[in-house]
């Protein structure tokens, strides 16, 4: 006898079912134990948007020059923390990666490290660091650096590892040292990839070090805390917005970079 | 006169188990020509890749002008290195960098590390480098991208860095197969007659038989990693070939003759 139903998958429907009320009872009980009422945040709404509208707009434009050094401080600090942060990035990056690492252990070793690393964000450090070494835009650098690390190491690992190896081979086979093979066979064809991710890392760090300048790591991000707290709301949106260009300018730019570079 | 190259009992047996060298032994003299033919998986490319390291032998030895290449410590291997010039099927260009940057890494063997990382190349290695490109047809492309090439271009730039290498030695692992017949030809061509007019011996395997006889003076047939035939191409009879390239009893006999490329008498 032929069976009339013919299945689209082998899973019984049954696992589905059970995963969507899962998702769903998860939701409940967590909404419950936070109290999120969903209700009175649809209810609010109104008086946020009021809020807004009233306080903190229209901007301030007169407030630019004040906050203009600032913004100039954090693409700085954005700058120095990426190049900084990519430069160890990709030493620790070699000794991890598959094709150029001296050791397994070493490997391993520093997987670990990045894992780390790449877990605790900027924003973090520079809670830790300024109570240890101060206020100002070093520590706000530092900060940035450990957290772009954890990221930038996988990455270029990453880039490293897809290489052809044939070229590799090629060097080897020339009666090339180590790192000779590294400077002409590895690097070469990693550094698209090196050159991509480092911008990347750089819109990253603006953003991030607008939040760190808020725990006291300088920059704009503490010109907009501090005019948050005088209640000068129409100036820190104009910072707001300031920011944001800024950020969709080094978007821009490095798309630029990106396509002469490919 | 002393062999430039001894093969011992060479065995390679890979971490998967593939036992792809079996015990193969052959001596070398100066100024040869050698084909290597056989099968896809005979051991070609293993046997070619022991010669200069790039794959360790799990037993054997290998002797290059005196020195037992397996025993060699690093600065000895490199030494070896560089007196052997490889060619390869997929060219191994690096391909973001200039015809003539790929060429001159072919002197990186006889620079320290500071002159291989900081690209210093001598004066008189750039001229030698481009005397070469000429000599392959390829003075127009100097400065051209190695990805902007063709095929047949591509592998002219690969033998160029081998011979930049002034090699004493050139292995050539399948370096025609990516290439279309009439590409082929140039490159075999001119590898043919640069080995010949600089005096240097050249081990080269290719699955095209007809281009094997035509430019080797002695042919080495493997199959299943152990010398099936070593002598004179002339003397290379067609039943010899066609155990070298035999199938399994389960293929037909047009395969083989596909391989082969010659016409069986029992053919249907």
């Amino acid at each position: 006898m032929q069976s009339a139903y013919i299945p689209l998958k082998k899973e019984k429907s049954l696992y589905t079912w059970t995963g969507v009320l899962l998702v769903l009872l998860t939701t409940v009980v967590t909404g419950y134990t936070t109290k999120f009422d969903a209700f009175e945040a649809v209810r609010v709404l109104p008086g946020i948007m009021d809020f807004i509208l009233t306080d903190f707009l229209p901007p301030a434009a007169e407030a630019v020059p004040n906050f203009l050094s600032s913004l100039l401080d954090t693409l700085c600090m954005a700058i120095i923390s990426t190049v900084t942060g990519a430069i160890i990035s990709l030493v620790l990056a070699l000794l991890c990666a598959a094709p150029t690492t001296p050791h397994p252990a070493v490997r391993v070793i520093i997987r670990a490290f990045a894992s780390c690393l790449r877990n605790i964000p900027a924003l973090a450090w520079a809670m830790i660091f300024v109570p240890a070494f101060g206020i100002g835009k070093t520590v706000g650098v530092m900060a940035l650096v450990l957290g772009a690390m954890g990221s930038m190491i996988r990455f270029f690992a990453e880039t490293i590892e897809e290489i052809d190896l044939g070229s590799i081979e090629a060097v080897r086979s020339v009666g090339g040292s180590y790192w000779q093979v590294l400077k002409n066979g590895v690097l070469p064809q990693c550094f698209p990839g090196i050159i991509s991710w480092s911008l990347y890392n750089l819109e990253l760090d603006i953003r991030a070090s607008t939040i760190i300048g808020m725990v006291g790591g300088g920059g704009i991000g503490f010109f907009i805390q501090f005019t948050i707290k005088l209640f000068k709301y129409r100036q820190a949106t104009m910072a707001i917005i300031a920011v944001t260009l800024l950020v969709l300018l080094t978007e821009a730019l490095s798309k630029r970079i990106r396509e002469r570079i490919m | 006169m002393n062999a430039l190259l001894e093969v011992k009992n060479l065995h390679k047996i890979y971490s998967n188990g593939t036992h792809a060298l079996r015990g193969v032994s052959f001596e070398m003299k100066e100024g040869e020509f050698i084909a290597i033919i056989g099968l896809s998986g005979s051991g070609k490319s293993t046997l070619l890749r022991c010669l200069n390291q790039l794959i360790r032998q799990t037993e054997g030895s290998i002797i290059f002008k005196g020195v037992p290449v397996e025993k060699a410590n690093k600065t000895d291997l490199r030494r070896v290195r560089r007196e052997i010039g490889m060619i390869f099927q997929h060219y191994n260009l690096i391909d973001r960098l200039t015809v003539i940057q790929n060429v001159l890494h072919g002197r990186l063997g006889y620079m320290n590390d500071l002159q291989g990382v900081f690209d210093l190349y001598s004066l008189e290695d750039r001229r030698k480098a481009l005397s070469i490109l000429k000599r392959v047809g390829l003075e127009k492309e100097v400065l051209k991208r190695a990805d902007q090439l063709s095929g047949g271009q591509k592998q002219r730039v690969g033998i160029s860095r081998a011979l930049a290498q002034n090699p004493a030695l050139i292995l050539a692992d399948e370096p025609i197969a990516s290439l279309d017949p009439v590409s082929s030809g140039v490159v075999m061509d001119y590898l043919y007659s640069i080995c010949r007019e600089d005096g240097i011996s050249a081990i080269v395997s290719l699955h095209q038989v007809d281009f094997a006889l035509k430019y080797a003076t002695r042919i080495i047939g493997i199959r299943d990693g152990l010398i099936a035939y070593d002598g004179k191409s002339q003397d290379l009879k067609d039943s010899q070939l066609r155990e070298i390239y035999k199938k399994d009893l389960n293929e037909s006999d047009d395969r083989e003759n596909e391989a082969t490329g010659r016409k069986s008498a029992i053919a249907v």
